[in-house]
């Protein structure tokens, strides 16, 4: 049986599940860790385990599945059940398709990666969705002669990025100075990945606004994927639950920022 | 020979051992003395702490409030009462009782009730992701309705609602760092209330439409 057909026979075995087990149950789950980054090296077998906890009250059944994604320079995630060229889901194997979890309790749910040995030298991306099998909500939308049964259903979605053969990122800041991102104007790092692995920056810096105001700004911690080049927002941090302090530009800033393989000096005054 | 003299006398090491450990440990709590032979000052006791915490993600559909569990489901039902232009003539109830119409469509008013869906996010593993995806299209028999007729609003824009796509997967929102309890704003916790809403603007077919919408969390 090929890889395809085991995960094409895996699909059409999962929807009826979820047609028959209608009854709804809120979706209340945890996983950990919400994201794999591992090295590997070519032929050679990977295992992890990913903790699944319910904090219902109720049982949760859940399906498990592999997903392709992609994130856009621009900060957007594309999902995709079909496999996408390159993709190294066919390495991949999970426990399961299925698995229950009791209430209140956590289960550990393991899942392999075997790259070939010819695979060559680059990362390997995917994502291990949790998808509740019982839909979480019922809405239903009824008129005089049409009625409309719309299930909501919850699902995380697990990131994994696998090194393979030495692969790792090569940061650059190419940029510092005022952007707009998110339709927010905020200072901003452009930061180019040369690399043939994912990489992010971690962080804060100190900073003081016009106004003498002492606070940090923390970084953008989202991945810059090989080739990519993004604006990364400097975001003030808030403490304690309390909403971050509007500040008065211009703001000076300086610190380091560290990334995998290195770290980099800012010192920089947004206008 | 006394059964007992050998055991004592192995005990004797392990005395010392322990009364050593006694004295070490005095000196170690007392760390100025004045009089008598103990030491004045001790030696510094090195007590290293690892402690790993890992990243983690949570995320509830559905009712319920961290740490108690949920249990309630909600029911979001929305009613579609048809009503024709009541221009020129107002339509009268009954059999054949013929009424003008000048042409216009019928509108359809919407009452929603219950159509509040709550949900929390909870992570410390930074920018939490959340998109919307229509698992099965709103089919009935032949006819199909876009799924984005049905929209949702978010009560707290830090959790935003994701866009619902016509079909597939929509784009994705990011949850906004910090909320009350966090330590600061690189851990995320956030609840909100998501309210869903039908367009009635255009008329559809009726039937039995049934499909389903999931909600993903992700931390990329």
């Amino acid at each position: 049986m090929t890889l395809i057909r085991f995960f094409q026979r895996s699909l059409s075995l999962a929807l009826p599940l979820a047609t028959c087990l209608a009854q709804a149950a809120p979706f209340e789950m945890a996983v950990s860790p919400s994201r794999f980054e591992l090295t590997a090296k070519s032929g050679e077998r990977l295992g992890q385990s990913i903790d699944l906890h319910n904090l219902g009250a109720a049982a949760t059944a859940l399906s498990v599945r592999t997903l392709d994604w992609s994130y856009s320079a621009e900060g957007q995630i594309s999902y995709h059940d079909e496999l996408l060229p390159g993709s190294c889901r066919p390495w991949v194997a999970l426990e399961r398709r299925t698995v229950k979890v009791p209430a209140q309790t956590k289960q550990a749910f393991r899942f392999q990666v075997t790259p070939p040995a010819d695979a060559p030298r680059g990362e390997c991306r995917f994502m291990i969705a949790v998808e509740g099998v019982e839909p979480a909500q019922q809405t239903i939308i009824q008129s005089g002669g049409a009625h409309l049964s719309l299930p909501v259903t919850g699902r995380i979605a697990v990131a994994v990025y696998v090194m393979l053969g030495g692969a790792e990122p090569k940061l650059e800041v190419q940029q510092i100075g005022m952007r707009e991102i998110a339709g927010k104007r905020s200072p901003a790092l452009t930061v180019r990945n040369t690399g043939d692995a994912h990489g992010r920056l971690e962080g804060t810096v100190d900073a003081k606004d016009a106004q003498g105001r002492e606070f940090m700004l923390a970084v953008e911690g989202t991945p810059i994927m090989p080739g990519q080049t993004r604006h990364l927002a400097l975001v003030p941090k808030g403490e304690d639950g309390q909403p971050a302090i509007q500040p008065r530009y211009p703001i000076k800033a300086s610190g380091m920022l560290d990334w995998d393989k290195g770290s980099f000096k800012l010192n920089a005054e947004f206008p | 020979m006394n059964p007992l003299r050998g055991p004592r006398t192995r005990m004797r090491p392990l005395l010392a051992l322990a009364l050593a450990a006694v004295s070490a440990a005095a000196q170690a709590g007392s760390a100025t003395s004045g009089t008598g032979n103990l030491p004045r000052t001790t030696p510094a006791v090195a007590l290293n702490f690892s402690i790993q915490i890992d990243k983690y993600l949570f995320f509830r559909v559905g009712d319920g409030a961290w740490p108690t569990p949920g249990g309630t489901t909600s029911q979001v039902g929305f009613s579609l009462s048809p009503s024709i232009p009541a221009v020129p003539t107002t339509p009268a109830n009954g059999n054949n009782t013929p009424v003008n119409w000048n042409g216009t469509a019928p509108t359809f008013a919407v009452a929603a009730s219950g159509n509040v869906l709550p949900v929390e996010v909870r992570s410390n593993g930074g920018q939490v992701s959340v998109f919307a995806t229509v698992t099965t299209a709103l089919t009935s028999g032949a006819n199909t309705i876009p799924m984005n007729v049905v929209s949702v609003t978010s009560s707290d824009s830090a959790l935003p609602a994701p866009t619902i796509p016509a079909s597939g997967t929509g784009t994705s929102v990011n949850v906004t760092g910090g909320g009350t309890g966090t330590v600061n704003s690189l851990v995320t916790i956030r609840t909100a209330n998501w309210t869903f809403a039908y367009n009635s603007a255009v008329s559809r077919t009726a039937g039995n439409y049934s499909g389903q919408l999931s909600f993903t969390a992700a931390v990329p």
